[in-house]
């Protein structure tokens, strides 16, 4: 069986109406499109194939170009970016002066910085003292001042080197005992160097502690007459004072 | 393998005789297949757009090409994945992501035809396949116009021989029916 026949065949089973039906080919095209197709094909294939460098390039690359352009252009795009940061910085600032060239109004000399700058060494060599040895020097110096004065400063706060006296000790000692085994001229020498040097504690005696003092020892020699006429008196003062007060 | 085609592979594979074993593949399968692209995207540029990459993809890949195939399949493949691909494309571009809008788009092509003609048969014939979905439509056109046999078909399609039977039945149902209520 023809091939053809069958897919009739097949047809005629599933689509006798379809089966039935003439095969037209109603789309166009263009007239001598199939004779032009096969040029237009090769010249186009010949054209990509060469811009795929399927063909020799006439064009080259300097060696291990391709090795850091991508990090050129990551810097090149980073650079930008940051120029542009800038730039819209100044714009919302001052936009007027985005429009002025930065471009250098100064000149320099002509092949100023293609020139080498090469240094000559001194003829005569001048003795260099050290400015910097002398100021270690003056900072130590310093450094020691200050030490030192903190140092005195903290022993005379802190110090507690004063013996302490002991009261209790020296209060246990039978004095009128020990000085019977003291000769007299011990003592009257004892008394000679050290007049005012007395055991006892070092309280401040006030001048009206020292009057009370006085009065209390006199008061014996004083009779009861003169005791009465000086309590009248005094009371005589307290009252007028008392009324004073009062008044 | 046809044996014409054996001997231009051979020729192809040698740099003195490759452009001119191209040359005559081109010639041979040019007619082919353009219909089945033409069918496929209905404009005449869109087809000759389509047709020229698809030489362009057998130039480059001929030199790859195992004979272990016909060298008509491996070309119907290549054209049908480059006229799927094209459609795909036309559909992003007009944001017609539907199946049916897209059969749409081209029964409109069909429409905008300078010789459109709603009464003759053979247009309303053209018209009937593009409603289909589009695997039935494939088939439909391979089996109804090229001949194909469902053998090589298979291999163009990657399906089995049963599913494209029943594709083509179901197709040439549809058709039927959608010719008569025209």
């Amino acid at each position: 069986m023809d091939k053809n026949e069958e897919i009739l065949n097949e047809l005629r089973e599933i689509s006798p109406f379809l089966a039935g039906l003439e095969q037209v080919n109603p789309y166009t095209l263009p007239d001598g499109y199939f004779e032009a197709l096969p040029d237009r094909i090769t010249e186009k294939i010949l054209l990509t194939a060469d811009l795929q460098s399927g063909l020799p390039n006439n064009y080259q690359v300097p060696h291990g170009y391709f090795d850091n352009l991508s990090d050129k252009v990551l810097s090149k795009i980073k650079m930008q970016e940051q120029v542009n940061e800038i730039s819209s910085e100044l714009a919302s600032v001052a936009p007027l002066l985005n429009t002025i060239s930065k471009a250098p109004v100064y000149r320099v000399p002509e092949g100023y910085f293609e020139r080498e700058l090469s240094i000559q060494p001194p003829k005569k060599t001048a003795p260099v003292f050290s400015i910097r040895l002398a100021k270690k020097w003056m900072q130590y110096a310093a450094a020691a001042v200050v030490a030192g004065v903190l140092v005195t400063g903290a022993f005379l706060y802190t110090d507690n080197s004063e013996l302490p006296v002991e009261y209790e000790k020296y209060g246990q000692i039978d004095i009128p005992a020990a000085l019977d085994n003291v000769s007299e001229e011990e003592l009257l020498k004892y008394l000679g160097n050290t007049e005012h040097n007395v055991i006892m504690p070092s309280v401040n005696v006030s001048a009206a502690e020292a009057e009370l003092f006085d009065m209390n020892s006199s008061m014996q020699t004083i009779s009861d007459e003169e005791l009465k006429q000086y309590l009248k008196e005094n009371t005589e003062l307290s009252d007028t004072v008392g009324s004073d007060k009062m008044e | 393998m046809q044996g014409n085609d054996k001997e231009l592979l051979l020729q192809f594979h040698q740099a003195d005789t490759k452009e001119r074993a191209f040359t005559a593949i081109i010639k041979k399968y040019q007619e082919k297949l353009y219909w089945h692209i033409r069918r496929l995207v209905v404009a005449h540029d869109d087809a000759n757009d389509v047709l020229q990459n698809v030489f362009i993809k057998v130039w480059n890949g001929l030199a790859g090409f195992r004979e272990d195939s016909q060298l008509y399949t491996w070309l119907y493949r290549i054209a049908t994945n480059e006229s799927l691909s094209f459609l795909d494309q036309q559909k992003r571009r007009s944001t017609v992501s539907m199946d049916e809008e897209g059969s749409e788009a081209l029964t409109n092509q069909i429409k905008a035809d300078s010789n459109f003609d709603a009464r003759k048969l053979e247009w309303r014939l053209q018209i009937a396949i593009q409603q289909l979905p589009e695997k039935q439509r494939l088939v439909f056109n391979l089996r109804y116009f090229d001949e194909m046999p469902y053998q090589e078909m298979s291999r163009i399609l990657d399906t089995s021989e049963g599913a494209l039977k029943a594709s083509y039945h179901h197709a040439a149902k549809k058709i039927e029916e959608f010719i008569k209520n025209y």
